[in-house]
């Protein structure tokens, strides 16, 4: 019987194999498809990298004196120039990490035969210890027709087979957002298609205007609170019925979520599933089967890289030894990274009151030529504790982190401001909104 | 591309102003996310379901 397998190599599974070597286990990592799951393969990193092309061009474009030169990058040089960057890291942070770990890598998608045994490739691994690292895969919603007509998922919009003229994304989430602005600063025509009243419904109000009004400067088509009826294809158009009119595109794209991947016959595992659809786990990563973990994308709820490596480290401590160490997922910070950056971190509770400020209070934001977007504060009441933070802003990803450290360690927004941030800086955005909860900061000068 | 569709501007759902990241307040209402301008729309919105 080995001492410890994990299911899946993505991050989850990377992280788990580098944390049992270092508790002195050598794992069994069993795994399908290319190396490092979704995200450096066809997640974060590609999505990033053309994000990063996109952005550099624009930037390029909207300074007067490169006007004239009507820069725009090209199609499948961009492109190519992302899958350049998935194979150096696939090569250095996965497959070449390999040979320097004490490990048995089986390739072949297993599935559970008993409590504490998988078979793979006909073969039976029995196991003291599992952690499931599976991941997840796009969901793709029942439209009548869509299948017929073809669509893309991340997989094919990361991997383009040919340039496209235009593109109509479905949904209105992070991947949503992202994509349509990669595709947009691309030279494609976009048009966003998004159920809910308005884009990221679960974010503050506030954000989801703002964004919408970021892509519609960018020239994406915003299209909310619409159904769509159904998809037709004639003569290599996709045409897209929807209860407010049609669209006709070269391509779509289904941006709709994801969903975990548990076609592991989990059942004679004894191990339940979530209300999202994941693995039910409690907060240190246990499943319903004591011998039985589960990290990253395969529980579900929030899906992120960062999170997935952090569970994947949690989940096997917790099965090698008596850490007993727990996983909060309400400071876990979530960024969008379209230009200007969307992000967050925390939650709200009763009893909260908030406070939102406009970057264009900041020099900092002046000086980037980037003045769009805003940061709202939430905290409680009495005590004045920071409990969320949500912001679009240039470098909101970055200046997320210290919001993290404020709501994972309690700190109040007179922490904050007793702190002097480096000036000028886009994170003096935090100490900014602190201020605001004492005084009008449009009156400020520059440091105060 | 071609399209012939309608695009709807976000207004509140009590007393038809449109919203802006000015003036917007989200309430969730049975399950449902709806947008108003202020909380005494909302209360009034939510009133009216009574």
């Amino acid at each position: 019987m080995k001492e410890f397998v994990i299911l899946g190599y993505g991050a989850a599974g990377f992280a788990a194999l580098i944390q049992a070597n270092e508790l002195g286990v050598k794992p069994v990592l069993i795994g399908y498809g290319p190396l490092g799951g979704t995200c450096v393969n066809v997640g974060c990193i590609p999505s990033k990298r053309l994000l990063r092309i996109a952005e550099m061009y624009s930037t390029a474009v909207r300074l007067h004196q490169f006007e004239k030169f009507n820069i725009r990058p090209d199609y499948e040089s961009a492109f190519l120039d992302s899958r350049k960057i998935v194979e150096m890291l696939r090569k250095e942070k996965y497959e070449n990490l390999l040979s320097k770990y004490d490990v048995e890598v089986v390739e072949g998608k297993a599935h559970f035969i008993s409590t504490h045994s998988v078979k793979v490739n006909g073969k039976i691994i029995e196991g003291k210890k599992f952690v499931i690292a599976t991941g997840s895969s796009p969901y793709v919603p029942p439209i009548d027709g869509l299948r017929e007509a073809g669509f893309w998922t991340n997989v094919e919009a990361l991997n383009p087979d040919r340039k496209i003229n235009s593109l109509a994304v479905i949904g209105g989430r992070a991947q949503a957002l992202e994509f349509s602005q990669i595709y947009k600063r691309l030279g494609v025509d976009v048009v966003i298609l998004q159920r809910s009243k308005v884009l990221l419904p679960d974010w503050e109000p506030e954000i989801s205007l703002e964004a919408q009004k970021v892509l519609e400067d960018d020239g994406v088509y915003v299209v909310t609170n619409v159904k769509i009826k159904k998809v037709e294809r004639e003569e290599g158009v996709k045409r897209i019925i929807t209860d407010k009119g049609n669209v006709e595109v070269d391509e779509i794209l289904i941006a709709t979520g994801r969903k975990p991947n548990i076609d592991l016959n989990l059942e004679v595992a004894g191990v339940q599933l979530n209300e999202w659809g994941g693995v039910k786990v409690n907060d240190e990563l246990q499943t319903t089967n004591p011998d039985i973990y589960a990290a990253g994308d395969v529980i579900g709820g929030v899906m992120l890289e960062s999170l997935a490596g952090f569970e994947g480290t949690v989940a096997t401590k917790n099965a090698l030894s008596d850490s007993h160490k727990k996983v909060d997922r309400s400071t876990v910070p979530q960024v969008v990274f379209t230009q200007p950056n969307i992000a967050r971190v925390g939650k709200k509770s009763e009893n909260a009151e908030s406070r939102v400020i406009k970057l264009k209070e900041l020099s900092k934001a002046a000086i980037l030529g980037e003045e769009r977007g805003l940061i709202k504060m939430t905290v409680e009441k009495e005590s004045k504790r920071i409990l969320e933070v949500q912001m679009l802003g240039e470098n909101a990803g970055d200046i997320i982190n210290e919001a993290t450290l404020a709501v994972k360690f309690g700190l109040t927004v007179d922490n904050i401001i007793d702190t002097v941030h480096a000036f000028p800086t886009m994170s003096e955005a935090l100490r900014l909104v602190a201020l605001s909860f004492y005084k009008d900061v449009s009156k400020l000068s520059c440091c105060v | 591309m071609k399209f012939r569709i309608k695009k709807e501007e976000l207004v509140c759902e009590h007393c038809g102003a449109p919203l802006s990241e000015d003036n917007i307040y989200v309430r969730e209402i049975k399950g449902e996310k709806h947008y108003f301008c202020c909380s005494h729309c909302a209360d009034a919105y939510e009133e009216k379901l009574k």
